[in-house]
């Protein structure tokens, strides 16, 4: 299978990946954030592959009972005609609550009264209900750290609202106005709204937009988002993070984005995306036994990479 | 085609409702900014001042000599935006309403206008 990502082509690379009795060849092809490349590569794909997975953005935004489209998404997705097309949002629907539940329950940090800030819940609902349930207190980033408005919206009720308002119409703007795309992935941080971050205990969402606009100092906080690389990590304990969670699972030992394991798991079982529901990846996940990743940096060494589990 | 005193009287009704609310005013703290909307058929300029959280409309003669920000656009469209009966991003999207402006700014009117109207 392959995964056509937005994002930086220096991520590349091809590995393999055991799922369920498969053995399945996993490469990623990034794109710079150039949408056209990429209808290109997902078109030429199509037919020749087992699954598609589309890295680098959200097709699809489940919020409160309502799914949104992103329109350069949708562009990707309708590209392939034989070969199924995923892009992860099924399979996190599922893993984020799931994680937060884990962390709520034997993470290192208790989460009740936990002040949190999510840098965005528009792309992960379900990480913000299951927040709120475990007794979180959340600040919304989405109008801060998408359209750089300076207003924390404070309540789910209020993020409900505020998306009714808006996802319908922003879903159809160009994805690198939503998203940071290509090489706004690796530009230096530049520190929005730091007086956000410092009133967090536990800044939560999308690693790209948390590492973006982080400040210099993060003494002692925890992050919870998808997945990160090493230099990440390095950058985090630099600035002062203590907790890592990271909700990628890992299988065999390795992390692979939910867009890849959602299109193994098709290339795998051999049933289309729209077979899959809550269910059937509740049972995947149980059956690669997944749980988040929980790092102490504090206690990891300088320059160490090991993506270790502890807690 | 809608003449400028009508547009002028849409504009005042939006200013009106923009700054009735004041979740707007918290989001629009600090950005100040001058809007100067054209029509290309009526031939009519009018313009919004974002100031202090709160709007104010323009009438030609206030308009300074430059904005930071350009709408331009067949004065139904423009009419119809500001009423709150069309979303600008669909005429963004197609060339049917030019914008300028950086994206940054862009993005903030779309998502106020957006609010003003609601669902």
């Amino acid at each position: 299978m392959v995964s056509v990502s937005l994002g930086s082509s220096r991520r590349d690379h091809t590995a393999f990946l055991d799922l369920l009795g498969e053995r399945i060849e996993v490469s990623r092809r990034g794109f710079d954030g150039d949408v056209d490349a990429a209808e290109r590569a997902v078109a030429e794909l199509d037919g020749r592959v087992d699954a598609i997975g589309l890295g680098g953005l959200d097709v699809y935004l489940y919020i409160a009972g309502d799914r949104y489209v992103v329109a350069d998404g949708e562009r990707l997705l309708r590209a392939a005609r034989r070969t199924p097309v995923v892009d992860g949002s099924g399979l996190k629907r599922t893993l984020e609550p799931r994680a937060v539940r884990w962390l709520a329950g034997h993470g290192p940090l208790p989460f009740a009264g936990l002040k949190v800030l999510m840098v965005s819940a528009l792309d992960r609902y379900g990480m913000a209900v299951a927040l709120e349930e475990a007794g979180c207190r959340v600040t919304y980033g989405d109008l801060m750290f998408g359209p750089g408005i300076p207003y924390p919206i404070r309540s789910l009720e209020e993020l409900r609202t505020i998306a009714r308002r808006l996802a319908r119409e922003m879903v159809k703007l160009p994805i690198r106005m939503l998203y940071p795309t290509g090489s706004a992935q690796e530009a230096p941080p530049e520190a929005r709204f730091p007086e956000a971050y410092a009133e967090a205990d536990l800044v939560a969402g999308d690693f790209h937009y948390i590492r973006r606009y982080m400040p210099e100092r993060l003494d002692g906080k925890a992050i919870l988002t998808n997945t990160t690389t090493a230099d990440d990590r390095r950058e985090l304990r630099r600035r002062g993070v203590r907790w890592l969670f990271t909700t990628t699972p890992l299988v065999g030992g390795r992390s692979f984005g939910t867009n890849v394991l959602e299109a193994a798991l098709i290339a795998a079982s051999g049933r289309r995306p729209e077979e899959l529901d809550e269910a059937g990846y509740e049972s995947f996940l149980d059956r690669i036994g997944y749980r988040p990743v929980v790092l102490d940096l504090a206690a990891e060494e300088e320059g160490a990479d090991a993506d270790g589990r502890r807690g | 085609m809608v003449g400028a005193d009508e547009m002028g009287r849409i504009l005042e009704a939006f200013v009106d409702r923009f700054n009735a609310n004041p979740q707007l005013a918290q989001m629009a703290a600090g950005w100040e900014r001058t809007i100067l909307i054209r029509a290309k058929d009526a031939g009519w300029r009018l313009g919004l001042e974002v100031s202090g959280g709160r709007v104010r409309f323009l009438d030609d003669g206030a308009l300074p000599a430059s904005a930071q920000i350009v709408l331009e656009s067949e004065s139904e469209t423009l009419a119809a935006i500001f009423r709150g009966e069309l979303s600008p991003t669909d005429p963004y999207l197609d060339g049917s309403l030019v914008v300028r402006s950086s994206e940054a700014d862009m993005m903030k009117l779309d998502v106020f206008t957006l609010m003003v109207w609601g669902e």
